[in-house]
């Protein structure tokens, strides 16, 4: 793979900052909000009132974080508020403090209207669409720098499909800011099944990826519910393996071959031996699946993404390297991206591989990756200086 | 080529050393073979209802996949794995092994009534230890036990537990609940009194999709997923205080693979030291809860290029994680060869031998006594 | 409470009537280690039991949640890592109250006068032991080496009040 340039960087050498954009940020906006709520029509307002949202519960029950949202502490607004509730404090605490010139946000509460039972269809597609229109109101237009995943009624596929449509055409100046299709990773069935294909195609059509993110939606590990936050957030990264095995296995990246698909904060190392069980797999099974036409690992290297955080920390500073060298070796050096998952207690500022031998993949990681994948560029001279060479 | 002989090559070319393999199925080729094990009344229950044995096998070894039996192990008329002749024919005489421990995953957690999955669970093991443990003294086994009843879980591991042929009690990766779970920790002690390992195997019948995200389509993509029922078991296990409860206790981990295992414990030890109080029984990191306490088969391998998987080998932080097996019958494209030379010369013996004969508490070919050791601490 | 004293951020605790100072920065990644919270000490036997000592005082990390002895710097986590910096706090009384300075971080130049909380672990009833009073006292600080000298003035002691540290950190 030749070397391009990173737009809106200086050659390699100079002492120029590194661009970044940050792929995971989270608003305090979720669907219990009045901030929320009020786009919605009369009539579902009235309902939700009366009926309330989510009345499954959390199945499998719940296991309460152990900081009321799961936040930094120095998070909390000036005004003593809930972390990400106040747009400009976030600009400052994260978009001016280092330098980042992008950011998008994501809204993890929105899987718990956009996927699980438990409103009725229309109400969850009116909901998905009054969370767009608040993060595009309340963030996007408050601070350019700002972009976002749409919130999406994806168990709806059709429903979906049409509010990507909606927001990627009929959102005036705001369409261009609406850069990844959101799932979650605990639907209905495995994201490649075939029920979910007019989601991809849209975004095909507006070369958006479609975006996980962790949070348990309806089911969190084959054999039932963890008893323990700290477990919980452990097994979050075993969430990935049906993901990367039904895109795969189900042809979709055959039927759909721009189509990309960014995994935030589920991890990446994961990716290295799991391309390598998929290839075992396909050599001794690959004739239950003649759809397809490449091996698993190479699918896996040309259409998945990842995001840096939570940092990886192996025992010894040595596998750090080790890691992310078997990763890149893998093919797989153009697809991780810098993410704070800023306001949350496990955020990490961008200074993790900062510092890289090699400059161009510092620049990748912290920048360019998510640049290409979005297509946002790099603002001139912003980001942070690297402290080596 | 893998875990079969290579036509033309004999075993003393792949490795010259004992052979111990811990992961080698014994299948029961039709229910009748357990009628005389049964009393006669669940006999007459299973002839009334036309009841041809537990359908949850055939969800993990589709019966004509190559992965539930290798080409080369099919015999016509014979069910694979279904007798001790085949067995030693196909087996243990080509690989000359010391030992070889059988698991007989017959899907008997798909089967709900708790008296009848007990039933059949006591079957199975008469069965394996006069049809199979009887007849050639290389073998060891797993005892398998209902899913569902701790209750019954102890009384079948009492029973049959302390039969010098018994190593281990299977306990497959799949189940309703996760196994480290107040309501197994009984089940737990019950198998560390008995100096029994806990064998946590592919396999298990779980309520409702067994994953997080419903039902997969194919069978590879099933399959390439399962990682996720063994990293959930283990983390249960590891997040509940099962070594906690039970100092002594030792888990094989058996064809789960192994090489997600270091990356997966550096994300439990990172989240262990922010969230611990919630779990403060755990008072050391995770991965080296796993490296004291689990022992890792090493079929499926699932390599890759063999510099990065030396690398990933190094991660696993010890020579005593891995354990030879064969999966005989399981179809895998693992190199065996390959797998050695990346190993440093002290592991090579560890892994295709002597981890299993401490973890099993096997004796050496030449003493002849062996029994399980009053000391019976991990490793 | 945190003060920035010659270019250094620092917190100041008072824990058991005597003080102590950590560096503002977790060894971990770097967090503001002193916006944490403090907590006492939680080790475990087994599942099911729990074992909480309120006099090891353990400041987290907002952050990642990291532990260390408030007394000694150490991670409670992590013996063998780097700890948190320490600072010696050398106690002086005598001196005038000049200026009361709000809770937070604050620029202090050497000798100034700021207020002083006391904290105590989280508040829980523990066998018979209740939440002692909050008191907020002016000292000053200076910074000389390792050491941080507090300097006392009896007569600032002002009204025992709710610490604000326990309700947001």
């Amino acid at each position: 793979m030749t070397e391009t340039l990173i737009p809106g960087t200086q050659p390699a050498g100079t002492s120029s900052k590194v661009g970044i954009i940050d792929m995971d940020v989270h608003p305090a906006l979720n669907a219990f909000k009045p901030e929320v709520l009020q786009y919605l029509p009369a009539k579902w307002q009235d309902y939700v009132k009366e009926a309330g949202l989510l009345r499954g519960g959390n199945p499998g029950g719940e296991r309460p974080r152990h900081r009321e949202f799961a936040h930094r502490w120095d998070a909390v607004t000036p005004d003593g508020r809930e972390p990400g509730s106040n747009q400009a404090f976030a600009a400052e605490q994260l978009l001016d403090r280092y330098g980042i010139s992008a950011a998008v946000l994501d809204d993890i509460g929105g899987f718990s209207v956009a996927g699980r039972g438990g409103q009725p269809a229309e109400l969850s597609i009116a909901l998905c669409r009054a969370m767009n229109e608040a993060r595009r109101d309340q963030w996007l237009a408050a601070d350019p720098r700002w972009y976002a995943g749409m919130t999406l009624p994806y168990e709806l596929p059709e429903a979906a499909a049409a509010e990507i449509r909606r927001c990627k055409t009929q959102d005036g100046e705001y369409s261009d800011r609406w850069k990844v299709a959101m799932f979650a990773p605990n639907n209905m069935r495995p994201p490649g099944h075939p029920s979910y294909w007019p989601i991809y195609e849209a975004c095909e059509e507006f070369g958006i990826p479609v975006g996980f993110h962790v949070l348990a939606g309806n089911r969190i590990t084959p054999s039932g519910a963890p008893d323990f936050y700290f477990e919980e957030h452990c097994t979050w990264a075993q969430f990935n393996f049906p993901i990367v095995s039904s895109y795969v296995f189900e042809g979709v990246f055959e039927r759909f071959p721009n189509l990309k698909v960014a995994l935030l904060e589920l991890g990446w190392s994961w990716a290295v031996p799991l391309a390598w069980r998929m290839d075992h797999a396909y050599r001794v099974m690959g004739r239950e699946v003649p759809h397809l036409t490449r091996m698993p690992s190479e699918y896996i290297r040309d259409h998945f993404y990842y995001t840096t955080q939570p940092i990886e920390e192996p025992e010894k500073d040595e596998y750090s390297d080790e890691v992310l060298e078997a990763f890149t070796a893998s093919g797989m050096g153009e697809k991780l991206m810098f993410s704070s998952d800023y306001p949350h207690w496990d955020f990490d500022e961008p200074f993790h591989y900062l510092d890289l031998p090699d400059e161009q993949l510092s620049r990748k990681i912290l920048g360019g990756n998510a640049s290409a994948l979005l297509g946002i560029d790099l603002l001139p001279d912003t980001g942070l200086k690297r402290r080596v060479g | 080529m893998t875990t079969a002989l290579p036509l033309a090559t004999a075993r003393q070319d792949l490795w010259t050393g004992p052979v111990i393999d811990v992961d080698v199925h014994a299948n029961v080729p039709s229910i009748e073979v357990l009628y005389p094990y049964l009393d006669g009344m669940w006999v007459d229950w299973m002839v009334e209802r036309g009841y041809k044995g537990p359908s949850g096998a055939a969800t993990h070894y589709p019966p004509m996949s190559p992965r539930s039996c290798r080409p080369e192990w099919r015999v016509d008329g014979r069910a694979p794995a279904s007798s001790v002749e085949l067995l030693q024919e196909q087996l243990l005489d080509p690989w000359d092994v010391q030992y070889a421990i059988l698991n007989c995953y017959y899907g008997v957690d798909s089967l709900r009534h708790p008296d009848w999955a007990a039933a059949l669970a006591r079957a199975v093991n008469d069965w394996i230890a006069n049809e199979w443990l009887a007849r050639d003294p290389r073998l060891r086994a797993s005892l398998i036990v209902p899913a569902r009843d701790p209750a019954a879980m102890i009384a079948e591991i009492d029973r049959i537990g302390d039969h010098p042929g018994f190593v281990q009690v299977l306990l497959p990766a799949r189940n309703d609940w996760l196994w480290g779970m107040r309501p197994f920790h009984p089940v737990f002690k019950a198998i560390e009194r008995h100096d029994l390992v806990a064998g946590l195997h592919m396999g298990g019948t779980s309520d409702g999709a067994p994953s997080s995200t419903g039902y997969a389509s194919w069978y590879i993509e099933q399959y390439s997923a399962e990682w996720s029922s063994f990293a959930s078991q283990i983390t249960n296990i590891i997040s509940e205080g099962v070594f906690n409860v039970c100092p002594n206790l030792r888990m094989s981990v058996l064809e789960g693979g192994f090489l997600w295992v270091p990356v997966w414990g550096w994300r439990m030890n990172k989240e262990w030291r922010g969230l611990h109080r919630e779990v403060p029984w755990v008072n050391q990191p995770p991965l080296d809860i796993i490296r004291q306490h689990m022992r890792f088969s090493t079929a499926p391998t699932d390599a890759g290029p063999p510099e990065l998987t030396r690398k990933a080998i190094g991660w696993l932080g010890s020579d005593d994680f891995l354990m030879f097996a064969t999966d005989y019958p399981h179809g895998y494209d693992d190199d065996l060869p390959g797998l050695l030379s990346l190993l440093s010369e002290n592991a090579r013996g560890n892994m295709m031998a002597e981890t299993a004969r401490q973890w099993y508490r096997l004796c050496a070919a030449d003493t002849e006594t062996e029994g399980r050791s009053s000391d019976s601490s991990p490793s | 409470m945190l003060v920035t004293v010659a270019n250094r951020s620092i917190g100041i605790f008072k824990v058991g009537g005597e003080f102590y100072g950590l560096m503002n920065k977790c060894p971990h990644l770097g967090g503001e280690l002193c916006k944490g919270r403090l907590t006492g000490a939680l080790t475990s036997d087994g599942p099911g039991h729990y074992q909480y000592d309120p006099e090891t005082v353990l400041i987290m990390c907002p952050w990642h949640g990291w532990e260390y002895d408030v007394r000694t710097g150490q991670s409670y986590l992590n013996p063998k890592t780097p700890g948190a910096r320490p600072y010696q706090v050398q106690v002086e009384t005598g001196g005038e109250v000049t200026i009361e300075i709000d809770e937070g971080k604050v620029g202090v130049a050497d000798g100034d006068r700021i207020p002083l909380r006391e904290i105590a672990p989280r508040p829980k009833k523990i066998a018979d032991r209740t939440p002692g009073p909050y008191v907020a006292e002016t000292v000053s600080v200076t910074v000389d080496g390792d050491y941080l000298v507090v300097n006392l003035d009896p007569r600032s002691r002002s009204a025992a009040s709710k610490a604000q540290t326990e309700e947001k950190a």
